[in-house]
């Protein structure tokens, strides 16, 4: 069971591995400058593996670059997401009340707009710049991290160890960061590695409806040129399927990885059910 | 684990089967399905694709499918028409006779010929009357700006008084768009923009409409018996609207539609491969009387400064963006800004071209220098410089134009000045036309539809002319005037000449550039009908297509 669960984090880990290379190296690996114009429309070729845009720029060195701000976009995406939803879940399990009942309310307002149009408007109407696509995806992205860890701190504030703790008179605050905290791990990993995931999907998917920054290299924006300008009718497929195999294969490497908390998760779960049992 | 591997593979399959969605050029047409035959007895129907939605049937409406169909004297009949060559010829009024001093002429109309309104009421002299009334006091329509008063002669005559010597210009400007009116449905409509009632579709063209399927955007029209300019070969004309060129350029290949029509919105050249080389289907493509330019902004430095417009000019891609726009079958322009097939185009210029020496030297000398070291110049007070591109809202074309940006900016940063593509003023349409008719731009793109350039020329854009639907900023006295005089003039001759001397004076004081001067294409099926005209950077949907377009002789079952 274990071996098998190792196998699919150690797939993960390989594609991630692989992707964070290429965007760390990507001065390296790119043939060509992808900003530097040339003769447009070009087959793939031994100088232009995968041939040139519709401005002569190398599609290859594109796809390398592209990496960079897929990951940039989709890890710091993540990472507030996952602050912002862990920080709003705990307060809101640990301290119920009016507090839990604000925080869930603005979560329950947050899950019932459609995020992706929302996500699409709020970008339509800020300047165009990485941050900003970044905020527009954080400000609905927080909301499923926020509810699974209140749940989640509703169970563990009940355990003995919190009991003890509050009866010893520890502050919430301590409680909340030296024992809740540590305690979600698992959970706040799995948010996170799967909102990196979701964040690249969703700024693939701005880009290529133009939302993104003019002449920024994504592979959202290489999709976006490919179909506006006419790769794919024109039976171009070296231009608009690399980006797509790179997002699925991203996309993919995430979620393998989300498998790691699987094999402890579920001894935990054991071990909570024999502490039931006595 | 089979389940994994089962998602990949579900994946992998669903990426491949994009490659079917992209068209194999060349391939297609192998397989053309046998074209719908239709005899010489049997009722005719002509299948017209489009990308503009129907909206509202209305002859006083031109934004829509609808609308721009009647451009080609479709459904309602304009007074004028235009020749291939963009030459005005007759149509509802047959002949007309100017003033010498032209201010005023004698036109007269087709009112004796028998013709009907397609709810049966006949033509009269007092529907031309109350035509030029409604539009110069209801509709106060721009198309007739010039026109003054008019006077009935008799029952087919009538004199046109112009505020000023406007009536070779009245022609022009008013050709194609200005259509005859029934008395009896506008004559109470105060708001005729607003009407929509059914009888607002009813002209006097070639073709009654019939019905539209909202749900199909699909609009059905008939052929009017013994229409006066002659016989109509097809009985029915079917205009399908398509979401997309992709879509419509499938549609045609599969044979759904025979033609493409769409004003001032021909096939991306990037969209050539897919068309060209297809059994039974013609690209279509003609030199285009329209351009994609950069205009110059006068209101602003450093664009206003002169040495700074000539580095701009020497240090274009002229090439790349040629390329960029029209595939390898587009030119590169020339620095006169008309292009060749229109009217006046002078030859004697030259074409642009790429010299950044020129204009390194050119920003050097004009005091553009980098003072303090960060590689980019500053204006010559020492001030910084970062030059603004802004384009065009545009749906269909927004890709195109911020390539264009990227290419200028990239080029533009290789002398060394830093350009800001403006997204702030691309968002919408409103936003883009607040912006640009502030005459606060610096650089801008944009476009000359061929409409514009049969006879207000690309310049419209340019000019500072105090009048009409545009956004230029240049006001030197004499390219003004010079402007004016060419919209006045008596005939094409004198209008050639004036057109030819404005090129002149934008070539030497670089009021913008032509990006490139590329074909345009509307794809037609040659399989079912012949007699196709293909009227430059309009198609071969145009108003000789409904006397000369017949079935191909021998198509039977």
């Amino acid at each position: 069971m274990h071996k098998k669960l190792n196998g699919r984090v150690l797939a993960g880990l390989v594609i991630l591995g692989v992707v964070l290379l290429v965007a760390l190296l990507a001065p390296v690996l790119a043939p060509h400058d992808p900003y530097e114009l040339g003769i447009p429309y070009l087959r793939p070729s031994a100088e232009h593996p995968l041939g040139t845009n519709d401005i002569g720029q190398d599609i290859l060195s594109e796809l390398i670059y592209g990496t960079r701000i897929s990951l940039l976009i989709g890890t710091v995406s993540a990472l507030t997401v996952t602050v912002v939803g862990t920080a709003l879940g705990i307060l809101s399990g640990y301290l119920g009340g009016w507090v839990d009942r604000v925080i869930m309310q603005m979560t329950n307002v947050a899950m019932a707009l459609p995020s992706l149009p929302l996500t699409i408007i709020l970008v339509a109407f800020l300047d165009a710049s990485v941050w900003n696509i970044i905020l527009a995806i954080c400000i609905t992205a927080w909301t499923s991290t926020a509810r699974i860890i209140r749940s989640r701190v509703q169970q563990l504030k009940c355990l003995p160890f919190v009991q003890i703790e509050r009866t010893m008179g520890a502050s919430g605050a301590y409680i909340m960061l030296r024992h809740i905290l540590p305690n979600l791990g698992e959970i706040v990993f799995i948010r996170a590695v799967l909102s990196v995931g979701s964040a690249m999907l969703t700024e693939a998917s701005l880009s290529f409806l133009g939302l993104g920054v003019i002449g920024q290299k994504s592979w959202g924006g290489i999709l976006h040129y490919a179909f506006f300008r006419n790769g794919i009718i024109n039976g171009a497929y070296w231009w608009y399927v690399p980006p797509i195999l790179c997002i699925s294969i991203s996309v993919l490497g995430f979620m393998l990885l989300s498998y790691c908390g699987d094999g402890s998760a579920h001894g935990r779960d054991r071990k909570e059910k024999g502490n039931a049992g006595n | 684990m089979k389940k994994q591997i089962l998602s990949l593979l579900l994946a992998g399959v669903m990426t491949l089967s994009l490659f079917g969605c992209s068209g194999t050029p060349g391939l297609a047409g192998d397989e053309t399905p046998a074209p719908t035959a239709q005899t010489t007895e049997e009722p005719v129907t002509l299948y017209i694709g489009t990308t503009k939605a129907p909206e509202v049937m209305s002859t006083m409406y031109e934004r829509d499918a609808f609308g721009r169909m009647n451009y080609n004297s479709f459904c309602a009949a304009p007074f004028l028409e235009r020749d291939e060559n963009g030459v005005v010829q007759p149509n509802i009024m047959t002949d007309w006779t100017f003033s010498d001093d032209l201010t005023s002429m004698v036109a007269t109309f087709a009112t004796d010929q028998g013709i009907t309104w397609h709810d049966g009421e006949p033509l009269t002299m007092d529907d031309i009357e109350f035509t030029f009334n409604y539009l110069m006091d209801v509709k106060k329509s721009s198309y007739i700006h010039m026109l003054e008063s008019v006077e009935r002669i008799n029952d087919t005559q009538m004199k046109l008084n112009f505020d000023g010597p406007s009536a070779f210009n009245f022609i022009n400007y008013a050709c194609m768009a200005v259509f005859v009116y029934p008395e009896h449905i506008w004559k109470d409509v105060d708001e005729p923009n607003e009407y929509h009632e059914a009888d607002a579709a009813v002209g006097c063209g070639p073709y009654r409409f019939v019905s539209w399927d909202e749900d199909a955007q699909t609009m059905y029209f008939d052929a009017v018996k013994d229409y006066f300019k002659g016989e109509l070969a097809i009985q029915h004309v079917v205009v399908r609207t398509y979401d997309s060129q992709d879509a419509l350029v499938m549609a045609l290949r599969n044979g759904e539609i025979d033609a493409i029509y769409d004003y001032s919105n021909s096939l991306n050249s990037t969209m050539a491969p897919s068309i060209t080389g297809i059994e039974g289907v013609n690209p279509g493509m003609s030199d285009n009387p329209g351009q994609y330019q950069l205009v110059f902004g006068f209101n602003k430095q450093p664009t206003g400064d002169l040495a700074f417009r000539k580095a701009v000019r020497d240090a274009l891609d002229y090439e790349l963006l040629a390329a960029t726009i029209g595939g390898e079958n587009a030119e590169i322009g020339g620095v006169g800004l008309v292009a060749p097939p229109n009217k006046g185009y002078n030859s004697k210029l030259p074409r642009l071209s790429q010299d950044v020496e020129a204009a390194l030297t050119a920003l050097d000398e004009a005091g553009y220098i980098d003072t303090d070291g960060d590689g980019w110049r500053e204006l010559p007070d020492g001030s910084q410089m970062d030059v603004l591109i802004t384009a065009p809202y545009s749906t269909t074309k927004k890709a195109l134009f911020d390539r264009l940006s990227e290419i200028i900016a990239s080029n533009l940063a290789n002398v060394g000045v830093k350009c800001s593509i403006d997204d702030q003023h691309q968002s919408d349409t409103d936003t883009y036309r607040a912006f640009i008719y502030s005459g606060e731009y610096e650089i801008t793109l944009g476009s000359t539809s061929p409409g514009v350039a049969a006879y207000e020329t690309a310049f419209y854009y340019y000019v500072n002319k105090g009048y009409g639907n545009a956004w230029g900023t240049y006001s030197e006295p004499e390219f003004v005037q010079t402007y004016l005089d060419m919209m006045n003039s008596p005939n094409y001759e004198i209008y050639n000449e004036r057109v030819k001397a404005l090129q002149k004076m934008a070539a030497e004081n670089v009021i913008g550039m032509p990006l490139a001067w590329d074909k345009c294409y509307f794809p037609y099926r040659t399989d079912r009908f012949e007699g196709w005209i293909n009227y430059p950077g309009w198609g071969v949907i145009n108003n000789k297509t409904w006397y000369n377009v017949h079935p191909i002789a021998g198509m039977d079952d």
